[in-house]
């Protein structure tokens, strides 16, 4: 035990994420809002296996006062967890639960949800509702410096829900309300003093190549929101950032073209911001179907050749395997069987189009539903297995459309989709082999809140695939076959993924769900 | 919102909403609609604000019916403390005034059967505890202050505007938030009130080291601290030989003339964080 102590308080002496952390975390730690910049939400650990899983117990539950819904993940680095819900940040003693310090960013009273801390060196970095990019001190929470990154005067339908991306010196962010009439954007800050060191607008300027694919429809109000953290490679120098629909959402006729950069993943120098490579999943998007699903980062043999992959399930209904040297397409695959808007992908990357797919006002009955056929919740991939985890979201909407002015005063989506009393939907936990884009096993859920829930997925070495479901439950499968092995009911609505981490020599799992969130670890020890 | 479109709102938007990114934004678009403003412009306002009798009326009322819980001066007691709560600050005079009046249902607060009148006075006092430093006119010279509390080691614990140490608090927004009075008594008396989340404990772990400094929190069974050099400890309680809470505060009480102790308030006092001063910068 003496020992114990001693390692104990050396962690604490040093207890930093430094870059190199970031690149190859510890598996003890989960420093990022998906547990590397890749984006596998894999991790080394592998205490818990499919042999002992069964054991499993909740160590502890924290509560989070005045919140309503937890979306985040929360992030373990040397012993502590840091969780976030709108403008702020708990500290915890991620082995018991109890708080060490709590931030509240008084700047903005809304109530959007937040996904999560980055770390970097001795700071935690925080989005705030209205947009400001906030570090502070990882030991105590004091503020270190707070830099506003919208210009909320000029438009205030700029928000900011995601999880930063702490890199190389930099942190990176995004911005919510792309349907509300806003230009969507990336931007980089340095992570000593807060100063903004470049912008990549997601919506070209008039004059810009790319907004000849507009007709002429305003860059200021066009939407390709940023809100969702994304990915680095650091051999290329590049971040993979996905973009949210155009706006008004489900009216094109104002838009003409295939509206770049909306719905795409961009491929962006790290040290200027500037554009590598773009791939567009969803061109002239009429269903809301933002790209905003993780770009996860895979280094694997593909089509039998050593290959730098990034892979998406899209809320468009397709599974995509890119190079992502270059941005060309090397799979693409249907992975929902509710999917009519479109035959195939072609070669080329772009939909095999059904036509007549558009919102009218009267309403038009499309599949993928505007959920999408999976949304932002995490998906995993396990290297051992060679599968992709993605949780399916199988159901059809009635899009209904007209044209719709642009109005400053309100938000610019493009009137409304209904519900198809015949189809509730259904989720389904979907092990795809990358290789081919093939379903290898499924879980179906049955639970009633399909429409709430928005629950992600996590890998271990331990052989698990650990995910939330729309009944409320935390549950593990093995990552192989598929058979659930331990489930957990948390007793609320989770919208938010699993994540693992260590501290001391216990494996602990843990969930936002509702207001609280949860940590297990085996029992007996 | 015309009506067409509220009906629908209902039925499809939430989703849309929760879909788009900006999940639970639901209050802030209410407040950009027009809705959302006549709302604002119906809440009723305390007509006694800032009114000096009113205050002194409202006192009197807490000392009868509140302080037994409260304390005096809304320092706490059996019931939380309320004056420098951001809660309290928080709430808008009709909800205030609604909480005093209908209680706080599940916990020993109460409803109270005092008339509007006199409960708008209350919710007078209520806000008067709220006056912080920085809406003060401290008299002294801020640069002096700045220069001593540099000179004097202030920094080595207390973190300002990003710079400083980690055992005591953060003091970026000490004159946003505390009343003067509450600020001459932490500098002059640091220890007659410690501030949660920074009380003094001394631990020694089964290796045998023995650390000072402050536990951030603390149960039977683990305890989270900062020590003197700043550094983070998690320990359970079981890890740990021995393990006392000392008396007072970290923080030693200084030797000051009273022009220095003016110049500290002055400076203190003006340590406001403005989210409005962000915005300026922003491009």
């Amino acid at each position: 035990m003496a020992l114990f102590i001693v390692l104990l308080a050396s962690v604490c002496l040093s207890g930093q994420v430094s870059y190199q952390d970031l690149l190859q975390p510890p598996a003890a730690n989960w420093p990022t809002y998906s547990g590397d910049l890749t984006a596998r939400r894999f991790s080394l650990l592998q205490q818990i296996t499919t042999q002992n899983v069964g054991r499993l117990a909740a160590r502890w539950v924290y509560h989070v006062n005045d919140s309503k819904r937890l979306s985040a993940t929360p992030l373990v680095a040397n012993g502590v967890m840091y969780m976030t819900d709108a403008n702020q940040v708990h500290a915890l003693d991620a082995r018991t639960g109890r708080r060490i310090w709590y931030f509240e960013y008084s700047g903005s009273k809304e109530r959007s949800g937040n996904r999560g801390v980055a770390l970097l060196g001795d700071k935690v970095f925080v989005v705030s509702s209205d947009a400001h990019l906030i570090a502070l001190h990882a030991r105590t929470g004091d503020l270190l410096w707070d830099q506003p990154y919208a210009d909320r005067k000029e438009n205030p339908k700029y928000s900011a829900t995601l999880a930063p991306l702490a890199i190389d010196g930099k942190v990176i962010v995004g911005v919510s309300g792309g349907d509300c009439g806003i230009r969507g954007y990336v931007n980089a800050h340095d992570a000593e003093t807060g100063r903004e060191l470049w912008r990549f607008y997601t919506i070209p300027g008039a004059g810009e190549p790319g907004s000849e694919t507009w007709g002429g429809h305003p860059a200021d109000f066009s939407g390709g929101a940023t809100w969702m953290t994304g990915t680095y490679d650091p051999q290329q120098n590049l971040l993979f950032w996905t973009t949210g629909n155009p706006g008004p959402d489900f009216y094109g006729g104002n838009r003409p073209g295939d509206n770049l950069y909306s719905d795409s993943v961009v491929a962006l120098d790290a040290d200027t911001g500037k554009l590598r490579w773009h791939f567009q999943f969803t061109p002239h998007d009429t269903h809301d179907w933002d790209a905003q699903e993780f770009p996860v980062l895979i280094d694997a043999d593909f089509q039998g050749k050593p290959r730098r992959l990034l892979v998406q399930a899209n809320r468009n209904g397709f599974f995509y395997v890119l190079d992502r040297t270059d941005g060309r397409m090397l799979l693409g695959k249907a992975f929902v069987d509710k999917l009519t808007w479109a035959k195939g992908v072609l070669p080329d990357g772009r939909p095999d189009l059904v036509p007549n797919m558009d919102p009218t006002p009267e309403g038009r009955e499309v599949c993928p539903g505007v959920v999408g056929a999976t949304n932002w919740f995490s998906p995993s991939y396990h290297p051992g297995s060679g599968l992709f985890y993605v949780m399916s979201l199988e159901q059809c909407d009635l899009y209904k459309s007209s044209a719709r002015p642009f109005n400053k005063e309100d938000c610019y989506d493009g009137t409304s989709v209904e519900r198809l009393p015949t189809d509730p939907g259904q989720f389904f936990l979907r092990a795809l082999d990358l290789q081919t884009g093939e379903r290898k096993w499924e879980i179906p859920l049955e639970g009633p809140d399909t429409y709430l829930a928005w629950p992600g997925t996590m890998a271990t070495a331990g052989d698990l695939v650990f995910f939330g479901d729309d009944a409320g439950y935390l549950a593990a499968a093995d990552a192989r076959s598929g058979k659930v092995l331990w489930r957990f009911y948390t007793g609320h609505l989770i919208t938010a993924s699993p994540m693992t981490y260590q501290v001391g020599d216990t494996q602990y799992v843990a969930l936002a769900a509702g207001t609280n969130v949860f940590s297990f670890a085996l029992f007996p020890r | 919102m015309n009506s067409r479109k509220q009906a629908q709102w209902h039925r499809s938007t939430m989703v849309l909403l929760l879909i788009s990114g900006f999940l639970f934004l639901v209050p802030s678009i209410s407040a950009a609609t027009p809705e959302g403003e006549r709302e604002k412009s119906a809440e009723v306002k305390n007509p006694y604000a800032h009114d000096k009798e009113a205050i002194e009326a409202g006192e009197q009322h807490f000392q009868g019916g509140c302080a037994f819980c409260h304390g005096t001066r809304g320092e706490g007691g059996r019931g939380p403390f309320l004056s420098e709560s951001n809660r309290v600050r928080g709430l808008s005079d009709e909800n205030l005034f609604n909480l005093l009046r209908h209680g706080i249902p599940g916990t020993p607060m109460p409803p109270s059967s005092l008339d509007d009148t006199r409960m708008w006075q209350l919710v007078s006092f209520l806000r008067s505890l709220h006056f912080s430093a920085s809406q003060e006119d401290v008299p002294g010279d801020a640069g002096s202050g700045h220069a001593l509390f540099s000179r004097a080691g202030c920094f080595g614990c207390h973190m300002l505007k990003g710079r400083g140490g980690l055992v005591e608090p953060d003091l970026s927004d000490i004159g946003g938030s505390r009343s003067l009075e509450k600020l001459r008594e932490a500098v002059a008396k640091p220890s007659a009130s410690v501030v949660p989340g920074f009380r003094k404990i001394l631990v020694q772990t089964r290796g045998g080291s023995q650390l000072l400094g402050v536990a951030r929190n603390h149960s039977n069974y683990s305890i989270q601290m900062i020590d003197l050099k700043g550094e983070l400890h998690l320990f359970l309680r079981e890890e740990l030989a021995k393990l006392s809470y000392e008396p007072g505060s970290i923080m030693p009480t200084a030797d000051l003339s009273q022009d220095e102790f003016q110049n500290l308030m002055a400076f203190l006092s003006r340590q406001v964080l403005s989210s409005e001063k962000g915005e300026e910068k922003n491009r």
